[in-house]
């Protein structure tokens, strides 16, 4: 039970897929400019993460190491599909803002990344412990980014239709945060400041 | 030995993509009355745009009259008609779903034209127009009612497009001038208000 939440935490902090790891960057930068958006998109990932781990590894034993990838690539796409479907069938605002980058976690590479390092090689318990922790290190960083540049981008941070904060319509944010560039100069200061927090985690345990 | 080589590895992936279907189709037969649904409301959305003043839109189902308006809008594809009713049940106009081509791919767009044959209102349902560019079709709150009151398809060719989403204005211009033709090809209202 302790490994499991070491292996949970792990994706927040230590190895973070976003800022320590750096993969699944381009939809983060995409999707990023709203705070609902963003949590959604994260979900999702959690799901097909946490999923795509399960099934990868009560599997492994059966799964012939030359066929690996086209198996793991059927059992990711499926649970895309699948979460693509119930998106647009409930919640048609947030399919219509994210639109093609919920197809695209089939190829975000958090997912097929660890399908092929953890998955394939690990129990399932501690699989799925490793897809929500990635997962979840996916959503907070991508929420974190979401709030930040729609509430000083537009204004206002707006959750399921309810307005949160509103500067009111005196605030002119800077449009670059909602622009690529403002996601790239963002995102790395984000970094920064993960390496730094990861930096005193890993000296204090140092210590110990 | 050779031909194993086959059945080991070939089999487990042929049995992933059979659980991979089975489960996909489970989750299709749960989504998509759903799905159909959100749809439906969607296009009921965007009609209510382009005819405001009217109750409720009853798509056209006779093939025989989407076969003529499909023919008159040529290359453009007509995705539905619409009788569209007053609170009283009687026809005020006629609302058409066509989906064009922009500069980024298929713009599908809705077209409202009233009971004497004149374009009420258009909106765009989705396109995929470069952001900045294309998309001032949307963003230029001036183009969209230059289409307004137009009563042919010559008429609508005679829009000007803007500078710099000249193919996307042509999209637009093509959908609007296929609806009017298709509307001339069925009669107008009367033509499907009969029954």
């Amino acid at each position: 039970m302790k490994q499991f939440w070491k292996v949970l935490t792990n994706g927040l902090s230590l190895e973070n897929p976003l800022t320590v790891l750096m993969i699944g960057l381009c939809s983060t930068l995409a999707v990023s400019t709203k705070l609902e958006g963003s949590l959604f998109m994260g979900i999702a990932v959690i799901f097909v993460l946490a999923m795509s781990n399960l099934l990868i590894s009560a599997i492994r034993r059966f799964t012939p190491d030359e066929v690996r990838i086209p198996i793991f690539i059927v059992v990711i796409a499926s649970f895309v599909t699948i979460v693509d479907l119930v998106l647009k069938g409930y919640f048609p605002s947030v399919y219509s803002f994210l639109g093609v980058w919920i197809p695209l976690i089939v190829v975000n590479c958090i997912v097929l990344g660890r399908a092929e390092a953890y998955a394939y090689h690990n129990g399932v318990l501690l699989s799925i412990a490793d897809g929500i922790g990635m997962g979840l290190g996916y959503t907070l960083i991508i929420s974190a980014l979401g709030a930040f540049r729609e509430l000083f981008g537009s204004g206002k941070l707006v959750f399921l239709g309810n307005t949160l904060i509103n500067f009111g319509p005196s605030y002119r944010g800077p449009n670059i945060l909602l622009l690529f560039p403002g996601a790239f100069l963002l995102f790395g200061l984000v970094v920064a400041a993960s390496q730094a927090i990861n930096h005193r985690l890993i000296t204090r345990k140092d210590v110990m | 030995m050779r031909d194993n080589i086959y059945i080991r590895l070939g089999v487990p992936v042929l049995v992933v993509c059979i659980v991979a279907a089975a489960g996909l189709a489970i989750t299709w037969s749960f989504t998509a009355d759903k799905i159909e649904a959100q749809a439906r409301a969607a296009e009921q959305r965007s009609l209510k745009i382009v005819l405001p003043e009217a109750a409720d839109f009853v798509p056209v189902t006779d093939a025989g009259i989407l076969g003529k308006a499909g023919a008159a809008a040529g290359d453009v594809a007509v995705a539905g008609i619409f009788v569209a009713n007053d609170q009283s049940g009687s026809a005020l106009g006629v609302g058409i779903l066509v989906a064009s081509r922009g500069y980024g791919g298929p713009m599908h767009l809705a077209i409202g034209v009233d009971r004497n044959g004149k374009v009420a209102g258009v909106t765009i349902v989705s396109m995929a127009e470069t952001p900045g560019l294309g998309s001032k079709v949307v963003d230029d709150p001036t183009f969209l009612p230059r289409f307004f009151g137009l009563d042919s398809a010559e008429a609508a060719h005679k829009v000007d497009t803007i500078t710099g989403a000249t193919k996307s204005s042509r999209g637009v211009r093509k959908g609007v001038e296929a609806a009017l033709a298709a509307y001339k090809a069925i009669g107008g209202v009367e033509g499907v208000s009969v029954r």
